[in-house]
């Protein structure tokens, strides 16, 4: 039985946070997870980079069947297929189930309504959520914000007043993360599995003629087209990244992470008109495009770019070497 | 990008390079290197510079990395554990340290043996541009030079049982002179053209605005032209229909329609043919003039505004028609001098491999379009457009296209494109039929059309016909570049998908590279006669010419045989194209300079 507990989108921070105040919980309710399911193991995955979590959880497991695996920080450290390679080593088929590798993965704060549920016999009600951006004051400090157990239902607009109300300007609302998060409405409600809303920053004017590199780990095909239309820019071109592969209708990475190769799909967006590239791809694949579109005269635009500069991160581009 | 385990095999001794960053720690394999097919592209890009101290795929493979490498990097022995042992034998050609300019031509070396199996084996082991070819032709009797591609008696022949299907008699009939004067007639080799005719032909189509006839000497050709629209042949039938019986052809005169419209813009702007005569001319090109031919001029001066349409450079063409059909009905009358009497013949030969040549011709519309199987050859009446037919494919008999089969309304980039002329003589065309190997089962005209949609359904109409005609390859040729090339392109895949050997025919090199490609795309032969590797706009240049065939059948044998057809370089060289005509004892191909080398 593992834990997701990556945290891998940038942003958000509710897992983390909820994991540093209350340890025990999800200890407790990976515990029940195993009975349940009769599991030998528990594994713990999570970012090396949160050493306070990292510490309050090891300080407060006393179960020797479950322990901890350290994860690097990059993008897609919490695909399903990512973690168990990092936890057993073993690398998966697109069609394939955890359970072929004799594993099941849930979430954190799955784990920790299971305890909920189960010990306190309270329903699934409450959410956890980072909320985000362009909130009023655009104060360094209030820029991230956790709320824990948010009823769900809740407005989209009352959880950014909660955060100090919107700020006057924004490029959009997102309902997630920064990479797979889809865009929301000040009306739409909270619901089971919001775990993120940002309001991004303001869209810059992009070129008239954009191409699309579509990766099978963050943005699909139509939010990308749609970031591009907010871009005011045409797509030209749209490429897939090799490791893409369609099961059930959605595209899932045969490798998560780790890169095959992007040039030949820049070449071909730029034979197709592209006077700049539109990519939601993870930080080894941006890496490789940085490599390559700006030597042919691409200047190169991310789908998480709108939110990560409503934070002030830094940008998905070239790894810098550490 | 990563490269599968397959390619990994073919690209053994080609440089390693890491398609992304990778880290320290890192167990080199396929998965980690970027296709080596690509790497001309990306050095053309300016994304790659290979170094001389690269290692070579075989060498790295299974090393682990010391230290993080950035994508496209070339991996040195610095940044790996350790470089396999390879042999050093093959490394020595193959390392490109100092590569060598390729004017720098070297001496081929050429082993020619004759096997057991009655074929001559070929194999050159270097030459410039061309390594490790081997090529195995057949043996005609006891002939020793590589040029035996229609080796009279070739062993094949003798399980294959030759069928006439019908006959064609071509009388080439001596012209020595054309006048303009009072009464159309033919007489002692000299033509009269009435020279109020053209009154009565310009009433054939309102389009027509007026013609002008004149006959220009094969000495006093430094004259102005406007843009060629076709170079037609004076060819008329005295007995049977096309394809059989007796035609009767004109020899040393041609006609040559030129056009403009009402406002002097060119039919064909832009691409168009306007300039002095013998600079716009490849005389002696099938589909051209011959260098002695008298050349009758028919200018047509169309509507305004119609030349992009297409009733108005079909009109042109029609008005011209009517002026060669009185030329036609004098020709029927006039006894003289036959100067070559030519025996076409359609002709099944059984148990040998049976093939079809497939003519992409132009049918996007405007004077993109021919007229087929008229009732005259090279005329226009009682023929049918292709367009007018949906581009679909159409089978002709060898000799029906011999007959003059197709009428070509000459378009837009006159040097890649076919004209009447062209199509009555054919060397594909004579070259397969007369071919005793190979048993040609017909022509297939295919249009191409304008829109990408039409493309693909043409494309798959050919691959049925094709697939029902149970053939054991083809030809696959096409005039212009770009657009039809789309269909072209498609056309071969329709060919090889069924698992029919094929072999492309086109205009390519520099301007006209391929924009599309596929697997099945791996015997082509290039047409171009342009120094810089352009359309010069200088009519007939780079179209199919006896060389051309020569190379393009023995290609298809090649193919058909399982003989291997080396990868050509990525970009277009001439060299490539003079080392197989001299592997075939043709002459060099000489390149036209245009002024268009950059």
């Amino acid at each position: 039985m593992i834990i997701n507990a990556a945290e891998c989108e940038p942003i958000l921070s509710h897992n983390i946070e909820r994991i540093r105040q209350k340890p025990e919980q999800l200890l407790r309710g990976l515990r029940i997870a195993m009975d349940v399911v009769h599991a030998t193991k528990g594994v713990i995955a999570i970012k090396e980079k949160h050493t306070e979590a990292v510490k309050a959880l090891r300080e407060a497991n006393k179960d020797p069947d479950i322990s901890l695996t350290l994860l690097e920080d990059m993008y897609p450290m919490g695909e399903e297929r990512a973690i168990i390679r990092e936890v057993l080593g073993k690398l998966l088929k697109v069609t394939d189930l955890p359970l072929a590798a004799d594993a099941i993965v849930t979430n954190a704060e799955t784990a920790c309504r299971i305890q909920e549920a189960v010990d306190e016999h309270k329903p699934f009600i409450d959410k956890d959520m980072t909320v985000a951006g362009k909130i009023a004051g655009n104060e360094q400090d209030k820029l991230i914000q956790v709320f824990l157990d948010v009823p769900l239902g809740t407005k989209v607009s009352a959880m950014f007043e909660k955060a100090g109300g919107l700020g006057d300007s924004y490029g959009e609302l997102i309902m997630g993360g920064p990479f797979t998060g889809k865009r929301t409405s000040p009306d739409a409600p909270v619901i089971k599995t919001t775990g993120g809303l940002i309001a991004t920053e303001c869209f810059p004017k992009g070129p008239e003629k954009i191409g699309v590199l579509v990766c099978a780990c963050s943005a699909c095909q139509e939010r990308m087209e749609q970031i591009a239309a907010s871009l005011g820019s045409e797509v030209v071109g749209v490429e897939k990244c090799k490791q893409a592969k369609e099961v059930k209708g959605s595209l899932k990475c045969e490798n998560p992470g780790r890169c095959p190769g992007q040039v030949q799909k820049v070449m071909a967006l730029k034979k197709a008109g592209a006077q700049a590239v539109l990519i939601g791809n993870c930080t080894d694949c941006s890496n490789t495009v940085m490599s390559c579109a700006p030597q042919l005269g691409l200047p190169v635009y991310h789908s998480t770019d709108a939110a990560l500069r409503a934070v002030n991160f830094h940008l998905i581009r070239k790894i810098k070497n550490r | 990008m990563s490269i599968t385990k397959e390619t990994l095999q073919q690209h053994l001794k080609d440089p390693a390079i890491f398609c992304c960053r990778r880290e320290k720690g890192l167990v080199i394999s396929e998965a980690d290197l970027e296709d080596p097919g690509l790497f001309d592209d990306m050095e053309e890009a300016g994304l790659l510079t290979l170094s001389p101290e690269g290692l070579r795929i075989e060498q790295v493979l299974g090393s682990t990395l010391l230290t993080d490498v950035e994508a496209l990097t070339p991996i040195t022995k610095e940044v790996v554990d350790k470089v396999n042992d390879c042999e050093e034998a093959a490394a020595e050609p193959e390392t490109p340290a100092a590569p060598e300019p390729v004017e720098a031509a070297q001496t081929p070396v050429i082993r020619t043996t004759t096997g057991g199996n009655g074929m001559i084996h070929i194999e050159i082991d270097k030459a410039s541009n061309l390594e490790g070819f081997k090529l195995d032709v057949p043996v005609g009797g006891g002939v020793a030079a590589p040029a035996v591609v229609e080796a009279p008696e070739a062993p094949a022949s003798d399980e294959s049982i030759k069928k006439v299907i019908r006959t064609l008699i071509k009388k080439h009939i001596k012209i020595t002179d054309v006048e303009i004067g009072d009464t159309t007639s033919i007489k002692d080799g000299k033509i009269t053209i009435d020279g109020s005719i053209v009154d009565k032909a310009v009433k054939e189509d309102p389009l027509c605005k007026s013609l002008a006839l004149d006959v220009i000497y094969p000495d006093k050709r430094h004259v102005y032209t406007e843009t060629i629209m076709d170079v037609c042949p004076i060819a008329t039938k005295v007995e049977g229909e096309l394809g059989e019986g007796v035609t009767k052809v004109a020899d040393g005169v041609v006609f040559m329609l030129t056009g403009v419209d009402e406002d002097g813009v060119q039919v064909h702007e832009f691409g168009s043919s306007e300039g002095y005569l013998d600079e716009k001319m490849y005389f002696g090109h099938p589909g051209c003039a011959d260098e002695n031919d008298i050349i009758i001029r028919c200018h047509a001066v169309i509507e305004r505004k119609t030349g992009m349409s297409r009733p108005g450079p079909f009109a042109a063409h029609k008005c011209q028609d009517y002026i060669i059909q009185a030329i036609r009905n004098e020709l029927k009358k006039y006894d003289g001098e036959v100067i070559r009497e030519e025996t076409c013949e359609d002709i099944r030969r059984s148990g040998n491999p049976r093939v079809v040549l497939v003519k992409e011709i132009m049918g996007q519309g405007a004077m993109h379009d021919n007229v087929i199987c008229p009732t005259e050859p090279c005329g226009i009446l009682g023929g049918q457009k292709n367009v007018d037919c949906g581009n679909v494919p159409i089978m002709l008999t060898p000799n029906q296209v011999r007959d003059g089969s197709i009428h070509a309304l000459t378009c837009i980039g006159p040097a890649t494109k076919e004209m009447t002329r062209h199509y009555i003589r054919e060397p594909l065309v004579e070259g397969l039929a007369a071919d005793q190997e190979l048993d040609l089962i017909g022509v297939v005209c295919v249009g191409s059309p304008q829109v990408n949609d039409e493309k693909m359904w043409v494309s798959e109409r050919l691959g049925s016909l094709l697939e029902a005609l149970d053939i054991d390859g083809c030809i696959i040729t096409t005039e212009g570049f770009g657009n039809n090339h789309i269909d072209f392109i498609q056309h071969i895949g329709q060919a090889g998908k069924r698992g029919i050997p094929v072999v492309g025919v086109s205009f390519c090199a520099y301007q006209g590279q391929l924009v599309v490609g596929n697997e099945y795309a791996s015997a082509m032969v290039e047409e171009n006669m342009d120094k810089g590797g352009f359309e010069n706009n200088v009519a007939g240049c780079s179209c199919v010419t006896k060389e051309v065939a020569t190379r393009a059948i023995q290609m298809l044998k090649n193919k058909m045989a399982g003989v291997e057809i080396k990868p050509a370089p990525k970009k277009w060289n001439n060299d490539v194209i003079n080392a197989n005509n001299k592997l075939l004892g043709l002459p060099e191909t000489k390149l036209l300079d245009n002024g268009t080398l950059h």
